[in-house]
């Protein structure tokens, strides 16, 4: 076996042990992160607050780039913080923020509505799925949910960006009439959709989206997370559910098709802060707003994708990415 | 019958050879012991003659044949075969283990099943009860039968005996013995039978091939054997007491005949007719037997005293042990010195009372030969 | 006879009755339409017959094969090849079994077909290593006996080395059945199915009725697979 084979083996047992304990969770690579010392030798530091601002986050990449994004704009700005990322599932990491244990992390509001807040119903609406969750944060649990971003970390349906290409594919309408149409389907030769455990059962997940569509695929691979979008890319399956912002999308050759008739919830990410933190230091609302405006779906596969490939830390590509954008020199 | 030329064998990996250039020849109907310390090469010359081991040079003939060219497992089918461990099948019951060589043979079932109840009977086992067992059920010496019975099942002209009998207390390997040299006199095999031990080798043997270090240091009868060692090595082996040693090769019923001995008394005997032999006489005890002559015990001059009855039963003793006629002086020594008397009861197979013997005969047995 | 069948029958299907009636209450009171959805007697029995096949296939494959190679490996000329793979096989039962999964489905790819084969291979380990111990644990004496009254070795394999060690080899067979029903499980991950999916679906959805049911069939299955094998054990071995 060749050592990229190995390699490749390797970095899989661990996705596939991680996502048996994070099943449910956008399951990725774990990893020990670092917390990079304060920069030292900032030129313009700001007047002082005495308040010690505590983020935290969920397992999974994504989170862990987005805590850290939060910590060092934070620190940038002379707010000392403490690192609680890599905390485990939302239910944790939220449980975390009402006690009091961590001041903020990032949340997504289709989480907050199904999830947290128990809404049976998806909003596909970001506009109007964030008013809902963060106006009941707010009244009821004292919890501010600032600016969220552009990048909507939902379900989405993805197929090879060849067969889309070659078929004429790029929204799910697109998919759903060229199988009602009985298009020759790519590799392996019948319309496979694969999915997670999660997404095949969901109300919002699979069963909802043939019904919204009106088509059907020939048969579902039900699967791990961790592997859906290899067997993508081998041609195992001939389309699959992803995760939006999945940073393997672009790096496997993978394209998401555009959700046209808004089918799945939005999960747009937003910072939600304890009241009585943002009431001490009101200018943690000016130094994250504008960094979530610059976190667009490219971005954050981007980042994503240079984790979970590339191997940096996610400490490491958050200042990169906020030095870059200009928000710490 | 077996003839054994110019024999040497040397394992893989060993420097000097386990059989060193041996010559020896067993006579029909004869049992041929080897004996010797461990490791003289006496199990090894045993097992070449079935090709267990193969010879590094020499020939084996058997009957006349050449052994070494015949095919091992036809060979093999022809001897019997009982080795130290016993070696039954422990998942096989008592039937089925015994059935072995006649089913390698492909005997018919019925013919089968009738031998090996024949031999199981043969070797003082009963078919119904012990058959259906399995090994782990049995007592040692039950498996040491079992074992021989196994070994004779076909009639194999041959057989090759690795200490057959070395697993058991002596009392039992004495009686083991002697029931194989019942059966011996019987069937009249060619028997090449291995022991370290000479007491057994004496007892056993028609000849005795003694063996050192891979080679054949003496092989005459164990008279010629007690009588003329040939060098300080069998003389050591056999020993300083050779008289005594001699007692295992006189049979008690060679004896027993000339002993002037009291009438055993029944068990419906008055007290009084007892106590008026014992009075009458200088012996001091009288066997009780019962109207078919088996033995029931003894009555001795002191239980007499107590008064508990009027017959001979209500005074008997029972004996904890007594010997067969056919065991050798030797065995009776030991059963006496085991139950710390001075007499030992001799019985015919059916526990029919034969006779006494007293230390006294053999002291004048051991006497007369010196 | 009808009432020792009986005796015989009546553990597993007791067993099999407590499957029925979890899987009928389960569906018939789902406690959301997330589980209503999840647990139909057609996905039950689905997962079900997935598991079974997965389990059957591949315990069939390893029993074949495992005691095949044990009883090659155990003859003199490949004693000592033989001691070495037992070695590799004592480190090859410490990989995981869902690293052997992750091995094959990057090797091979996705499926029923990969993932039997992975457990075929995984089963295969401890059913190889006690046949091969059973046969050279044989004692010797036995074997010579064997041989000294002209038995073919052929024929003591088949009489005297088997036989004996049979009890060793279906106690192999019990350690792979129980690693089986475990990793078969798995299979879900590598779109393979099986009662894992139930059991994936529940803890991805939160909902422990759709876990319970899933690994209480599971369970159920090795149980009654396992008191087969015992009573068949039982039935042969009345030696020991």
């Amino acid at each position: 076996m060749s050592m990229k084979r190995l390699l490749a083996l390797m970095l899989m047992v661990m996705l596939l042990t991680g996502s048996l304990f994070v099943i449910g969770c956008e399951a990725e690579e774990v990893r020990d992160d670092m917390l990079d010392d304060p920069d030292e030798d900032l030129v313009d530091v700001p007047e002082p607050v005495d308040i010690v601002v505590t983020v935290g986050s969920k397992e999974f990449t994504e989170q862990l780039i987005l805590g850290q994004i939060a910590i060092l704009a934070l620190e940038h700005n002379g707010i000392p913080t403490v690192d609680e990322t890599g905390l485990g599932g939302t239910v944790i990491a939220r449980e975390a923020l009402e006690s009091g244990d961590i001041d903020l992390y990032w949340e997504y509001t289709g989480t907050g509505l199904i999830t947290i807040h128990g809404f049976d119903e998806a909003i596909t609406d970001p506009d109007e799925c964030y008013e809902v969750v963060s106006q009941i944060d707010r009244d009821e649990y004292d919890l501010i949910w600032l600016d969220y971003t552009p990048f909507d970390n939902t379900y989405a349906v993805m197929m090879r960006q060849d067969d889309a290409d070659a078929l004429g594919i790029s929204t799910i309408s697109d998919l759903a009439e060229a199988i009602n149409e009985g298009v020759e389907a790519p590799d392996p030769g019948t319309w496979v959709f694969g999915s997670n455990h999660e997404y095949s059962t969901r109300d919002d997940g699979y069963p909802g989206l043939l019904e919204h569509y009106d088509f059907a695929f020939d048969s579902v691979d039900v699967m791990d997370y961790g592997i859906l979008y290899s067997a993508l890319r081998d041609g195992d399956i001939a389309a699959s559910m992803a995760f939006a912002t999945d940073g393997r999308i672009p790096a496997f050759g993978l394209v998401v098709l555009e959700d046209d008739l808004q089918y799945h919830p939005v999960y747009n990410c937003a910072p939600v802060v304890r009241k009585e933190v943002l009431d001490a230091a009101p200018q943690i609302a000016d130094i994250l707003n504008p960094i979530a405006a610059a976190l667009d779906v490219e971005a954050m596969s981007n980042l994503n994708m240079m984790v979970d490939e590339l191997d940096y830390l996610p400490s490491e590509v958050a200042e990169e990415w906020l030095t870059e954008q200009g928000f710490i020199q | 019958m077996i003839k054994i030329e110019n024999v040497t064998k040397k394992f893989p990996g060993m420097e000097i050879p386990a059989v060193k250039d041996l010559n020896l020849e067993i006579k029909e109907g004869d049992i041929c012991v080897l004996v010797g310390p461990s490791g003289c090469g006496k199990t090894t010359t045993m097992k070449m003659i079935n090709r267990i081991h193969e010879p590094t040079s020499g020939s084996i003939y058997i009957d006349g044949q050449d052994a070494l060219k015949m095919n091992p497992i036809k060979l093999r089918l022809d001897i019997g075969y009982v080795i130290q461990e016993i070696g039954l099948f422990p998942h096989m019951t008592i039937e089925e283990n015994v059935a072995t060589v006649p089913n390698e043979k492909k005997w018919p079932k019925e013919k089968t099943k009738k031998k090996v109840a024949e031999m199981l009977t043969l070797v003082g086992l009963d078919p119904e009860l012990h058959g259906k067992r399995y090994p782990s059920e049995l007592s040692g010496g039950q498996r040491q039968r079992v074992g021989v019975a196994r070994a004779m099942a076909t009639d194999p002209p041959i057989m090759l005996m690795d200490e057959p009998f070395g697993a058991v207390d002596p009392i039992t390997r004495a009686k083991l013995q002697n029931e194989f040299l019942r059966i011996q006199e019987r069937v009249g095999k060619t028997i090449v039978f291995v022991t370290h031990d000479i007491d057994e080798a004496i007892k056993m043997g028609d000849t005795i091939a003694v063996m050192r270090d891979g080679e054949l240091v003496q092989h005459a009868s164990p008279n010629d054997l007690l009588s003329a060692p040939a060098d300080e090595f069998v003389s050591s082996l056999v020993g300083r007491n050779r008289s005594i040693k001699r007692l295992h090769l006189i049979r008690i019923r060679e004896i027993l005949s000339d002993l002037d001995r009291p009438k055993p008394a029944k068990v419906d005997t008055s007290v009084d007719d007892i106590r008026k032999q014992l009075d009458e006489s200088d012996i001091r005890s009288v066997m009780v037997v019962d109207r078919d002559n088996k033995l029931k015990g003894i009555i001795g001059i002191n239980d007499l005293k107590k008064k508990t009855g009027e017959q001979a039963a209500d005074y008997i003793q029972e004996l904890d042990q007594s010997v067969t006629s056919d065991a050798t002086l030797n065995d009776a020594l030991s059963v006496m010195l085991e139950c710390g008397e001075g007499y030992v009861a001799v019985v015919n197979e059916d526990d029919q009372y034969q006779g006494t013997i007293t230390l006294g005969d053999l002291l004048n047995v051991v006497k007369e030969d010196e | 006879m009808a009432k020792t069948l009986f005796r015989w029958l009546f553990v597993p299907l007791l067993l099999i009755a407590a499957g029925i009636v979890i899987s009928v209450y389960t569906v018939n009171n789902p406690t959301d339409s997330l589980v209503a959805r999840a647990l139909t007697y057609d996905s039950i029995l689905k997962s079900l017959r997935e598991h079974l096949w997965l389990m059957l296939v591949s315990m069939i494959g390893a029993i074949v094969v495992g005691v095949l190679v044990g009883i090659m490996l155990s003859r003199p000329k490949l004693y000592y090849l033989g001691r070495g793979v037992e070695n590799v096989v004592n480190v090859g039962q410490t990989i995981p079994s869902l690293a052997i999964l992750a091995l094959f489905f990057t090797i091979i790819g996705l499926g029923f077909r990969v993932a039997v084969f992975a457990l075929f291979l995984y089963s295969i380990l401890p059913i190889l290593r006690n046949t091969f111990a059973g046969i050279i644990n044989v004692p010797d004496s036995i074997i010579e006996s064997a041989r000294g009254m002209g038995m073919s070795p052929f024929r003591i394999l088949t009489l005297i080395e088997l036989p004996l060690a049979f009890p060793i080899i279906v106690a192999g067979i019990r350690t792979a059945i129980v690693i089986n029903v475990g990793a078969a499980t798995l299979a879900t991950f590598i779109a393979a199915g099986g009662l894992g999916e139930l059991i994936v679906i529940g803890l991805s959805l939160r909902r422990d009725m759709i876990v319970l049911t899933g690994a209480s069939l599971a369970a159920l299955t090795a149980i009654i697979l396992d008191y087969l094998i015992g009573q068949v054990e039982a039935k042969v071995v009345k030696w020991v």
